[in-house]
Order: C-alpha cells, then structure tokens, then sequence
C-alpha cells in the first residue's frame, strides 16, 4: 500500500510555464528478448500543448501502447531499455523511477485503459478504488474523499453514485465500468490524460458515450489528452493532431484536417481504404492490405511498409526514408508520398499492367479465380 | 422495436433457413426469474444471401445464431432448414444434418485447441463425419476395443498399485503398524504389485497408443501386437514354471488372451481391406484439407504441421474458416467474426468471407455490432434490441432511410473516419441496455426512445411494412410507408 510522500508535485521552480506540457524527443522503447532485441518504440518525437489532443492511431504490434505507457513511466522492466527524452512542463522525466513517476501519477498525468473489468480491481468497492487516490495526493479526509467521489461519477454520467460507490466492478456493464475508470483518472484533476483504447471493449452506441463523455471533460477541465486507437474513425472528429504509427515509428504526423485531406503516406492511404463506410454501397470490395506488420526484431531493411506498399520501388527496400516536412506540420516517411509527382507516375505505371494499387488483393488469394458474382446467386436465389 | 410478429418473413418456398417464433430464455434463480435473451424472434435467409444481424451486445444476436445452430436448443419456436425443423431432431438424426450448418466464432485464438496441429483441426469435422458414416469394420473394431480395454484394466491396475504402496508404505510409520499385520498385505503387494505395476506402465502405456496408431497403419500395428502377445506368453510361461506369484500368473494368462486375440483380428483378410480403405480415406482427408487451407490463403505444406500460436489473429480466423467450410456446408453462422480484428485484417478476413461465399454457394448469417461491416457484407440486414427484431431491411435502404430510431441512434454512434463531422454534436444513444431478466412492457427500446409516447409502454408493436422488403416494428416509425 502506498503511504502519503512528503513531496506532492514536483517543485514548481523546476516547471517551465512556457514549455509545451509534453515534449516527447526521439524516444526509443525496447525490449530484450530470447529472440534478440524488440524496437517496440523507435525514436519518436511530437510535442503535446495543455488543452489539446493528439491521436497515435496504428495496427496492433505498431508501438502505440507502448509509447502511451513509455510516456507514463509504467514500462520499468529490467529487460527495458529506455531512450531520448520525454519532457513535462520542461522536466525530463524519461529517467524517473517508479518513486518519482508516483508524484506525477493522478495528481498531473493519468491514463485509462482498454479493458475496463481488468483495469479495476474486482475485490474492491468502486468508492475505495476512486477515493484510494483523493486521499493519496490531495490529502482529503475520508469523508471529502467520499463526496468528491461521489461528485465525479455523477460528472461521468453515473446515475444513482452513491450507491455505486459501494458495489463492486462486476455490478456494473462495461460502459459503466469505463465511465469509472475516467472518474478515477480525472479523480485528482490531471493536466495530461492518456486514453489507450478506451473504447475498443465497448459496444458503437457506449462508445460513442464515451468519447463524448471524455471530449466535454477535456474542454470542462483544459486537459492535454493522448487518444491511441486502432480505428481512424475514432480520432477523426476528436483530436486536433494524429500520428500515424508503424513498426514502432511515427510514418506520418499532421494537424487532423490535413492528414484526411492530404493523405501523404502509403501506409495511412491503405488503413483509410480497408475501414468499411457506411456511405458504401453493400458488397463494396474492401481495400485489404495484404501480408503483416514488420517483425521488430528483426524490420526489413528500408522502409518498413515496402513489403507491404502498393508503391513499392527498388530504393524503398534499400534506403529508410527518413521523417521529413513537406507542408508546414504535415510529416511523412515515404520516399514516393501519396499526391506527388514520382507517386504519380508509379500510379500510372502500374494503371497500365496492374488492378488499381490499393486494391492489391491480400497476397494470397488470386481473385481472378472467383468468377462467381453476387447477381447469379441472386438470380438462382429467385430474388 | 419491440416488435413481435412475421410480416417480414418471405414466403417458406424461398427459403433455405428460417426461424419461427424463437424464444430463449435461461433461469437465473429458483423463483422462476429468467433471462428473456430472445423473445419472439423470426427470420428467413434465402439460399445464397447473407442475413446480417445488428445490435448492441445483450441484444441477444448471438443467442439467435446458437438457437439456430441447436446449441442450446431454443426454449421454444422453430427453425426450418430446408423444410425439416432442427428444433424436433434429437441425438443421431440432428447430427446427420450438421455438417451443412457451420459456426465461425468471434475470437479466432481461442477457439482453435493450442495443442493440436492446424491439419488435425480442419481435419476433424472430416474424421468425425467419416466415422459416423462409415463405421470401421466388426474386425477392427473388436481389436481396437480389445486393446482398449486391455490397456484401460493395465492402466487402472497400475494406479490401485500406486495406492496401495502408498499406504502400504506411509501407515507403518504413522501408526508403528507391525502388530496390525499391514506388513503382511505389504508382503503380498510387493510380489504381485511388482509385477502388476510392470505391466500397467509398459503396456499400458504402449497399448493405449498402438490403440489410437492402429487406425492406420497396419504393418506397424501388427508386429507392435505380436511383440505384446509374444513377451505375454513368454511371461506367461515363466509364471507357469514357478517364477512369481499367483497373481501374476492370472495377469500373464489375462493379458495373452488379450493380445493375442487382438492379433489375430488384425491378421484377419477383411480387416486388411478395411485398414487399406481407411487409409485411402485418410489420404482423401488430407487432399481436402489441403485444398481449403489454400482456399482460405494459407500454405498447406507450411500451415499443417503447425499449432495455432504460431500464427497472428487473422490467419487464425482463416483457420477457423477452413474448418467450417471442411464439410461443404449449406450454411454459415458467423458470430462476430472479425470484432477481435485489426482494421486492416477485418478487410482481408471480410473479402475472404466474400470471396469463399462465392466459391462454395454459401448462405451466410452475418452477426455483428458493427453497422459498417453489416452493411459490407450484408444482402438483408436485421436489427436486434433486447432480444427483438426492430427492423429489417435491404441494407442500402436501411442505411440511407432508417425507419426505426434505434437503428437511426446505432448508425449516428459509428465513427466516420472524416474530420469535417464534429461527432460529439451528433445525438449519441443515452442510458443502458434494461434488464432483461425484466424487460420494459410494450416496446422495449421506449426507455432510450427519444419519441417514446404513452403508447408505446402499452402497447407492443407489431413489425410492418414500411416500403418494398423495409419492415420496421414501431408505432411511431421515422420513415412512413411510401
């Protein structure tokens, strides 16, 4: 159990009002395994001011929760090997031990997980586990701790919180249960909130109420917040930047508007076109992207997408094309970006011998085998 | 929405799966409380379509897709697969039309068994289909089962000499037993439990495999046989002249008697034939499961031989398709098959689906949350809430016109990869899922409905037609029939 430290924050000499409230510069994560060394974070960098939100949007394996939890302080393994800098408001807390990170646990940076039943504790009362820190880092009594708790989850839509306070997490579904694990990390009023899918386990309708729920307390609160997801439908409408992660490194980072309307990337222009829409017509063919995610063990040389890219040229499997900005914010890490003068002339090279680039089949299948179309069953089906 | 009632059903001739009046419901106390899962439900698929099945998680889709598929068999209601109902069939004659109805479940990893090979996993809906048709030979089934019992009575003879020992062994320190005559049955167990316990662990060990090794190859069966029957008489004969107790003379006649009868059931002409047609059967096993790897993507030569960890979530699910296409089924129930997936994994797994849809003539029951997905793959979509259908219809025309609000509430709560729409200004669906141990009276969206009126808590609506095969059960539907 943690007692009471003798310091709370850090100290604010120490703070720099004008620096950004998290400045992450090249930040490396890595773990030693049996099979050699895993570059789950490779050198990435971006800078998050107060109030704002940025959304790391990748495919599993791509490095995006463990940047999150890099960034929290919670990846300290023996078998870790932590590098670069993570700066919050000027510190650099990238060596700071779990004792150290606890003074900015809650009380400045908090974070919410994915699966809510295993995020709480399922042998503690909601009101012990929402209190636990009330008392830790703002000194409240037991009974002030109560009633802020009380006061948060009514302020995370939960009707009837007194009552709450006393169930346990299985009494409650999962959006509830999600909806306590946000009053927990907003429990001591953080200026840095770190999300890292918070909705995935969720139904569409409570993730919906979710994101807005966590959208009305970052205005309400002026809360810099960390949005990881999988589904570029989630960070569309809610963040002001993205950062595209694969294999570990940022392949392509812009304002919001920017990246949805001038994809630069390959990889992000491949991950927009296997998301079904719903302003599709049915039995639209996806745009699969076809074979895996690089092994971090051992990334091919080059470009860690080539193997995967309808673009694909000679130069990207030999040289890594570095992270460069074309327009002012907008980064990309593609020797041939989408919507430039060389892409365009590969698109049209492969016009003439190949089916349209992105619609590479899954590598696999050879669709010119299926000669079965959806109207003849229709007609057999006497539609 | 909560809409009982069959005016959406087509009519019978047309088609191939259809459910009547479905009602789940599982106990959850003594006093007769019960979850109302599926409550009145009715659908149809055509041969060929694919019926996409939407709502939140509660709603009760999956249970449909398991009342479907007669697992567990639903509390009350009917389902038609091709004019016999599934809902009669018991045991033996319900097994016969399995294998055109098939499941693809929602988590690929787990349900694939970690410790079996990936050929032996597709492989054996195959076996299990080929046993129940062709039963082996009276021949081989006498040998194996000799050899099963053989190796069971080893093996249970084994463990009693484990006990016996043990106690044998531990109670003469407890109790300083010497005057109790323990030591005496000691005596006994240490001259037949030796040899007792020989036996059970060498051959019982070695018969149970030759048991399952014996299905086939018959050159190695038979002379892992005769070596059993030829050191059992051996034994036999020693125990005879005098070496060992009574007790192990009654074990060596038993297990010659035992091993050398199996061996002359393998030696039988009919059970050579029908060793040989197993392994042709077996070969053909193989070019099947071959086959269908290589449909659903996967290399064979590299895919069989391994186990399921050794593949990423999506080749999983390719897996797991391949198992249910095995059988060259009629029908797939899909539960959510790409929810555990990727984005860009979900594609390949849902053009996949398309694709062996085509190549095998399947009809597919599609069951999903997501709106998006459904609408890809679906040709008729119908949305669940709290166990009820609340509207059903062809999915372009539900997407672009929804008639029921909680179908207009699902489809303004999916995130459209588009940052011109602000989506925290969109309508989110308040509140949660009620009970259903004790469903809201009349409809039973009313308590999240955003148009509820007095109605609606009185009155059940009835589904309708509200336009060409658009049938939505509200009183107050948000598209009027045209």
């Amino acid at each position: 159990m943690i007692r009471r430290s003798a310091t709370k924050t850090i100290p604010t000499a120490a703070r720099d009002p004008k620096a950004p409230l998290l400045e992450v510069v090249d930040l490396r994560t890595q773990f030693r395994t049996p099979r050699g060394l895993v570059r789950a974070v490779d050198g990435v960098s971006f800078t998050l001011d107060r109030g704002r939100t940025i959304g790391i949007v990748g495919e599993s394996g791509s490095g995006k929760t463990v940047l999150s939890r890099s960034i929290m302080g919670l990846l300290q393994g023996k078998n870790t090997i932590r590098s670069g800098h993570i700066y919050y408001e000027g510190n650099d807390i990238i060596d700071n031990n779990a004792d150290d990170m606890r003074h900015l646990w809650g009380s400045e940076m908090s974070m919410v997980f994915q699966d809510p039943m295993t995020s709480l504790n399922p042998v503690v009362r909601i009101g012990r586990q929402i209190t636990e820190s009330l008392q830790l880092h703002l000194d409240m009594s037991r009974d002030q701790a109560t009633e802020t708790g009380i006061a948060l989850l009514s302020s995370v839509g939960i009707p009837e919180p007194s009552q709450r306070m006393r169930e346990y997490p299985h009494q409650l579904s999962g959006g509830m249960r999600q909806r306590v694990t946000i009053a927990i990390a907003l429990a001591c009023g953080p200026k840095l909130l770190m999300a890292d899918e918070p909705t995935t386990a969720l139904d569409v309708t409570v993730q919906a109420q979710i994101l807005n729920l966590l959208a009305d307390q970052q205005a309400e609160r002026h809360m810099a917040m960390v949005l990881v997801t999988h589904d570029l439908g989630v960070v569309a409408g809610r963040t002001d930047e993205i950062a595209v992660m694969y294999g570990g490194k940022v392949v392509e980072q812009a304002p919001t508007a920017d990246l949805f309307g001038a994809v630069r990337m390959p990889y992000t222009e491949a991950l927009l076109g296997s998301i079904p829409k719903i302003a599709d017509p049915s039995h639209t063919r996806l745009l699969a992207i076809g074979g895996r995610p690089p092994d971090l063990v051992a990334p091919p040389p080059g470009c860690n997408f080539a193997p995967r890219c309808p673009y694909v040229q000679p130069k990207c499997l030999q040289e890594e094309p570095p992270l460069v900005e074309t327009t002012p914010g907008h980064l990309h890490r593609c020797w041939y970006p989408v919507g430039s003068q060389a892409n365009l002339e590969i698109r049209e090279r492969l016009g003439d011998a190949a089916p349209p680039p992105a619609a590479a089949p899954d590598g696999i299948l050879d669709d010119a085998d299926i000669t079965i179309d959806s109207a003849a069953w229709r007609e057999t089906g006497g539609l | 929405m909560a809409g009982s009632g069959d005016a959406h059903l087509r009519p019978q001739s047309g088609t191939l799966l259809r459910a009547e009046n479905l009602v789940v419901e599982f106990p959850v106390d003594r006093k007769g409380a019960k979850v109302h899962a599926v409550s009145d439900i009715s659908l149809d698929v055509r041969p060929g379509e694919t019926l996409g099945l939407v709502g939140e998680s509660g709603c009760g889709k999956s249970t449909t897709g398991k009342a479907i598929m007669q697992l567990p068999k639903p509390t009350s209601g009917g389902v038609l697969y091709d004019g016999t109902d599934l809902t009669k069939l018991e045991g033996s004659t319900l097994r016969k039309v399995r294998p055109d109805l098939q499941m693809i479940f929602q988590d690929p990893i787990s349900s694939l068994n970690p410790r079996r090979r990936v050929g032996d996993i597709v492989a054996e809906p195959l076996r299990i289909w080929a046993s129940e048709q062709n039963p082996p030979s009276a021949t081989v089934s006498v040998a194996e089962r000799l050899l099963r019992v053989w190796s069971l009575a080893s093996l249970a003879g084994m463990a009693t000499v484990v006990v016996l020992w043990l106690v044998g062994a531990v109670i003469p320190y407890l109790a300083n037993a010497e005057d109790a005559g323990i030591t005496g049955a000691w005596d006994w167990i240490s001259s037949t439990g030796g040899s007792l316990m020989f036996n059970g662990l060498v051959f019982g060990s070695m018969a149970w495999g030759l048991a399952n090794v014996v299905r086939d190859r018959l050159a190695i069966a038979r002379r892992v046989v005769a070596l059993f029957a030829a050191v059992n008489v051996v034994l036999l004969a020693l125990a005879l002249s005098g070496v060992g107790s009574d007790g192990s003379k009654l074990l060596w006649a038993a297990g010659s008697l035992f091993t050398v009868a199996a061996l002359v059931t393998t030696l039988l002409p009919g059970s050579s034939q029908d060793f040989s047609s197993m392994v042709a059967v077996r070969a053909e096993h193989d070019q099947t499961v071959r086959r269908v790897l290589n449909d659903v993507g996967l290399d064979p030569d590299t895919a069989m031989a391994r186990r399921p960890h050794e593949f990423s979530g999506g080749q999983c699910q390719r897996i797991c398709i391949a198992r249910a296409l095995v059988l060259d089924p009629k029908v797939i129930i899909c539960d959510e098959p790409v929810s555990a997936l990727d984005v860009s994994v979900q594609a390949q797994i849902l053009n996949l689906l398309q694709d062996m849809k085509a190549r095998y003539d399947l009809t597919l029951v599609f069951i999903a949350h997501d709106l998006a997905v459904v609408k890809n793959v679906s040709d008729r979509v119908a949305v669940m809430y709290l166990g009820k259908v609340c509207e059903v219809a062809d999915p372009d025309d539900l997407y672009a016109r929804p008639a029921h609000p909680y179908t207009s509430a699902l489809l303004a709560s999916i995130p459209v990869p588009d940052p011109s729409i602000r989506q925290d200004e969109m309508t989110a669906l308040t509140g949660e899922l009620p009970s259903p141990v004790d469903p809201p009276s009349g409809c039973r969206f009313r308590t999240r409905c955003p148009q509820a009126q007095d109605l609606c808590a009185a009155e059940e609506p009835v589904i309708r037609s509200v336009g060409d095969g658009h049938y939505v059960a509200c009183h107050f539907p948000l598209v009027t029939s045209a």
